[in-house]
């Protein structure tokens, strides 16, 4: 009989162990009376067996709670599997062989300071350096009339690095964290990409609507998105991990999420637009007239019917001082009185 | 013959004091009639506020000034008024009546016989010597010399002129002729020899007034929101009523002083670091409503601030543009607002004057103890052209709604942009 060879991937491990069995049945479980012993809590102590009949491989739930998963799909009965197919069971996942599996021979690997090697990091933490100095030019250009591009450098630029720094450490950790789980993993990390973009777009929007001039926020996001992302990808090797944003069902719930998510922070922003007393002057050189959702409204239009809800507004915050005001002199008289009884 | 007595006219000429008709007399017969008003808080029972007082009958009632007894009008609850006479006599006083718009009031002592001082039928004559009396920081009753130099023109409201000094604590006294009649009252001081009289016609007025029911703080208050909606239908209805000139101002054409009673003042900058440059214009009204410490209304403001881009770029203009407006204040503090902003209700509208495009902040408070009167500011920026633009600040304070919105409804009409 030939050996069943497995090839086992514990939760939170970086490594897998390869084990070989000579016996053509192998019962793998947490009981100290299986063949392949697993140190995973979520395992039930005989899970299922592995079995070589007629040189055909085997598996078998053997009633385990969690269940035993073969391409996402729990095992109700006895089945037959290829070798190199790997089921997952509790947290681990095992890929299961027979010894005489042939693998394809390597791909030559393409050697060269980008390609493979110091490079990548190297590139990385450049792309790192140079952002700060591009948020600073775009600052320096977008609105900040009023501070020359050192102090701005030295004020906002080394928060913006290390913004950035956190960033591709939250993302990196994310990676390591979700290891064993691809797609969710990736619809944390869509959800990221489709937050940051939806809260760009309210800002373009608020641009638009409430005429502030918050483009430099725009351009600014955008760069500090598509840094992190491209020093992510550059770094992915080390990470291991695929950052593809193609759709599939899960992402789709990722992307569902994110939208509803940000719907709630942009009508809070629109909102915070609305009613700011400080309403940013709309950048309407730069904005052309059709894109102004606020077109300029004729000035006695305005009198005959925007003024009005501000004097109520300005007479509704007065009743509420007077009510307070009234509410103070009637504490003080009720105080004086009770002095005046006391003094008696 | 009779050339005789004109040396012994001339000697009689020579020692005033001895002769009727001199202030040094009447400052001497009035002596008693002459008081120092002071505002006692009651809690420490130490004077707040001292001025000076006179009798004008001979049932006890005295004139003072508004702002000698405002805190009382304020909290009349804490404070009490107190008349000291030149013997040391105290009497508490009571208000009868107060004219917050010319700055008097008058009250009712127990002091009561004679002499009181008369009050001039009209007005003296240019450069008449008059006096002023009083008791300048608790030093005891003087008398100071100067001359009438007419009506204050460029004041909304009516103030003698009078070259002499008057100094804290005379606020309230009299100033007589040299028939010794009342023609003033005492009312604040312009710095060197310059100083103001309120004429004795609006304190005339007040003693044929109705005096106040009661004295609670309701009732005073109410008489001075009612003085100050007499004043602001008058103060906006001169203005209506007038023809605004105007002037170019940068690429405006703008309302120059609206009534002989705004004065103008000015300012420009190039900023060398920043390279772009401005050009400050504002209107101011000279006179306004003293109400309380830090508290006054009745008056109208407006400026205008030209600002050239030099070589910012578009965004940094418009970020510029938008610092600079954001106060409603005429001032220079920007960002914040200030306490009483707290309260302003606002609102910010895209509106076209003529064929440009601006953008109006429109600030509106509600005064809390005069529920007719509001503070208006509007801020208008130019926002078509990204090379200069021009941020228009209004501000009136304390007047009522229809006249308000008329106001800046007329302001408005009188803004264009040239270019």
């Amino acid at each position: 009989m030939e050996p069943i060879v497995l090839r086992i991937h514990e939760y939170g491990h970086s490594r897998c162990q390869i084990q070989k069995f000579a016996s053509p049945s192998v019962i793998v479980g947490r009981g100290l009376d299986a063949d392949c012993l697993l140190d995973d809590q979520y395992i039930s102590p005989a899970h299922c067996r592995i079995t070589m009949e007629d040189d055909t491989l085997w598996i078998e739930d053997l009633h385990s709670t969690n269940g035993t998963f073969v391409r996402k799909t729990a095992i109700k009965t006895k089945q037959p599997i290829d070798s190199g197919t790997t089921v997952r069971l509790g947290r681990t996942r095992i890929t299961i062989f027979r010894a005489s599996h042939r693998v394809p021979p390597a791909d030559v690997l393409e050697t060269g300071f980008f390609r493979f090697g110091p490079g990548r990091i190297v590139l990385a933490w450049f792309m790192m350096a140079l952002f700060p100095v591009l948020s600073t030019i775009i600052k320096v250009n977008q609105g900040n009339y009023y501070s020359g591009f050192w102090n701005l450098f030295l004020g906002s630029g080394i928060t913006d690095f290390l913004s950035l720094t956190l960033l591709v450490v939250i993302w990196s950790l994310i990676s390591k964290i979700f290891t064993h789980r691809p797609h969710f993993h990736s619809l944390l990390l869509n959800v990221a990409l489709f937050a940051l973009f939806i809260t760009l777009l309210s800002d373009v929007v608020g641009i638009w609507m409430y005429g502030n001039i918050y483009s430099e926020r725009v351009v600014y996001y955008f760069i500090q998105l598509i840094t992190a992302g491209a020093i992510v990808i550059l770094l992915q090797n080390s990470l291991k991990v695929s950052t593809s944003l193609s759709l599939s069902s899960i992402r789709l719930v990722g992307l569902a999420v994110a939208i509803v998510f940000c719907g709630v922070s942009m009508h809070t922003d629109i909102s915070t637009y609305r009613e700011s007393k400080y309403k940013p002057l709309a950048n309407s050189t730069i904005l052309p007239p059709a894109l102004r959702l606020t077109p300029a409204q004729d000035a006695q239009e305005f009198f005959r019917h925007g003024w009005d809800d501000v004097f109520a507004q300005s007479e509704a915050l007065a009743q509420k001082n007077r009510e307070e005001k009234q509410k103070k002199r009637d504490e003080a008289h009720a105080s004086n009185r009770k002095k005046e009884i006391d003094a008696q | 013959m009779k050339r005789w007595y004109l040396p012994l006219l001339f000697l009689l000429w020579c020692i005033p004091g001895l002769a009727s008709g001199t202030p040094q007399h009447y400052f001497k017969i009035y002596q008693p009639a002459l008081y120092q008003v002071q505002l006692v808080d009651i809690e420490s029972n130490e004077k707040s506020v001292i001025g000076s007082g006179f009798r004008v009958s001979s049932d006890g009632r005295i004139i003072t000034n508004y702002h000698v007894v405002g805190d009382y009008i304020f909290d009349p609850q804490n404070y009490r008024i107190i008349a000291l006479t030149q013997d040391g006599l105290r009497d508490t006083l009571q208000l009868i009546n107060f004219d917050i718009l010319h700055d008097c009031a008058v009250l009712q002592s127990n002091l009561k016989g004679t002499p009181v001082l008369p009050l001039a039928l009209q007005n003296p004559a240019h450069g008449e010597r008059m006096y002023a009396i009083g008791n300048p920081y608790d030093l005891g009753m003087t008398i100071v010399e100067g001359n009438y130099n007419g009506l204050v023109e460029k004041s909304f409201y009516d103030k003698m002129h009078f070259s002499g000094s008057l100094n804290p604590g005379m606020s309230g006294g009299p100033a007589i002729n040299q028939q010794g009649e009342v023609v003033g009252i005492n009312v604040s001081t312009g710095g060197d020899q310059i100083s103001f009289i309120v004429p004795i016609r609006y304190i005339d007025a007040l003693l044929h007034e109705a005096p106040l029911d009661s004295l609670t703080e309701e009732v005073l208050q109410k008489r001075i929101g009612d003085q100050l909606y007499a004043n602001q239908e008058r103060l906006v209805k001169n203005l209506l009523d007038a023809s605004w000139p105007t002037a170019d101002f940068g690429p405006c054409s703008l309302p120059e002083a609206i009534s002989e009673v705004f004065s103008a003042s000015g300012h420009s900058k190039t900023d060398d670091e920043r390279s772009y440059s401005y050009h400050f214009k504002s209107y101011a009204m000279n006179d306004n409503v003293y109400i309380a410490d830090g508290f006054q209304l009745g008056d109208i403001e407006y400026g205008y601030q030209w600002y050239e881009a030099g070589d910012l770029n578009p965004s940094q203009f418009a970020q510029l543009l938008t610092n600079r407006s954001a106060s409603l204040s005429l001032g220079n503090n920007w960002f914040y607002l200030s306490d009483d902003e707290v309260d302003t209700a606002t609102k910010t509208r895209y509106i076209r004057l003529g064929d440009t495009p601006w953008k109006a902040l429109l600030g509106i408070t509600n005064l809390v103890d005069y529920p007719d009167l509001y503070k208006i500011s509007l801020n208008l920026t130019a926002v078509g052209n990204s090379k200069e633009s021009m941020i228009v600040k209004v501000r009136i304070n304390g007047v009522s709604k229809e006249n308000g919105t008329a106001l800046l409804k007329k302001f408005m009409e009188h803004i264009v942009w040239n270019r």
